[in-house]
């Protein structure tokens, strides 16, 4: 190596260096790009596992299942949690359009959550007035954690599933600082229910 | 005589009746149309003060959102805000049910969760802004040391490197190659 080569070989060594001593305050004025945003929503059984789930129901018997939101938005978020009833003919979300289902919520939960937190309550439900006539059942009312919602929500006989299929599940919002207002965040879940029995 | 007077008294006696049925129905009517102003008053009071508490806990959170941005300690907030959305999520389930009253109820137990929270926000952030620029100020005191002594060293230990060089190249004596013309 010539003396040309041990000046360049100084040069580089001393601008690593120089970056290495500044990263720092680099670190502190640029804005570095966090990793991808996003949301979590789950439902899990009553033992805190995604299994034994509540599938065939029947009147005046109480089920429990935990809701869950994870926050990697990389802020705190200000969640809202829907939770809604169908049939199988009325409509579901539509996470493809980013819409929500337009059915009316009933029973709802305001979440204040950090970034990179989790959030989980146990939400318990039962069916009362339930009825059954030739083809089709008959919910009259739907009870979430002890506030009891009118529903009057009828379900067909599903030959090809064998049951009378009701759905319980709950859409995720989230408030949007920018527009003063919530927005579906495009997360939804839910649990079919066979309705058996009176 | 008799038969008049009597008469007169079953008269008197009617047209008493008739006046109080007449004052019974007026006063049915006067209460049914004021229990009703009554319940609508108490709808749009149960409504305002959905709004007036939801309106107050978005405003709570952006103010929130301002200190962490700031690089604030925001957990205090956000379990009072918590106990304030539960309230106001108490207040809609009623309010969906019906009892306007106990809307109002938990909107208001709602507000008063958060009340003050926008003055602790804004003292929390000017807390976090100012012990942000303090950061700033000695990382960068911190950097600018670091990069001024890779500086001055780079250009000491070339200037000792290069003088080094030059004795070690003087001090090598020529090699005579036999052979060559």
């Amino acid at each position: 190596m010539n003396l040309e080569d041990y000046r360049t070989v100084f040069a580089v060594s001393g601008l690593i260096l120089i970056l290495v001593a500044s990263a720092p305050t680099l670190s502190l004025v640029l804005p570095l790009s966090g990793g991808e945003c996003f949301s979590e929503l789950w439902i899990l059984g009553p033992n805190h596992m995604a299994e034994d789930y509540p599938f065939n129901v029947v009147n005046d018997t109480v089920y429990n299942v935990f809701l869950g939101i994870g926050n990697h938005m990389g802020s705190s978020a200000y969640y809202m949690v829907y939770v809604k009833f169908r049939n199988q003919s009325e409509p579901l979300s539509n996470a493809t359009a980013g819409m929500p289902s337009l059915l009316s919520p009933l029973y709802e939960c305001r979440v204040f959550l950090r970034d990179g937190k989790t959030w989980e309550a146990p939400l318990t439900f039962s069916f009362s007035g339930v009825s059954f006539f030739e083809n089709q059942s008959f919910v009259e009312s739907l009870v979430i954690n002890d506030v009891v919602f009118s529903v009057g929500k009828l379900a067909l006989w599903d030959g090809g599933n064998n049951g009378f299929y009701y759905q319980v599940f709950v859409e995720l919002w989230i408030y949007n600082a920018g527009f003063d207002a919530f927005e579906f965040h495009n997360r939804f879940v839910g649990i079919w229910l066979n309705m058996t029995g009176v | 005589m008799v038969y008049c007077l009597s008469v007169k008294k079953v008269g008197g006696i009617s047209m008493v009746k008739c006046r109080s049925f007449i004052c019974f129905v007026v006063f049915i009517l006067v209460f049914s149309w004021f229990a009703h102003a009554c319940f609508a008053v108490e709808k749009a009071d149960a409504e305002e003060a959905l709004i007036d508490a939801e309106n107050i806990l978005s405003s709570v959170y952006v103010a929130v959102l301002e200190v962490e941005k700031s690089g604030g300690n925001v957990s205090g907030l956000l379990v009072k805000l918590d106990s304030g959305g539960n309230f106001l999520v108490e207040a809609q389930m009623c309010y969906r049910n019906g009892d306007f009253v106990g809307a109002v109820y938990y909107a208001d137990l709602s507000v008063r969760n958060v009340t003050g929270l926008v003055e602790e926000a804004g003292q929390l952030e000017a807390l976090a802004v100012g012990g942000c620029n303090e950061r700033l100020f000695q990382t960068m005191a911190a950097s600018g040391l670091a990069v001024g002594v890779v500086v001055l060293g780079s250009v000491v230990g070339w200037r000792i490197f290069k003088r080094r060089y030059f004795e070690k190249v003087l001090k090598m004596k020529p090699e005579v190659v036999t052979g060559e013309s």
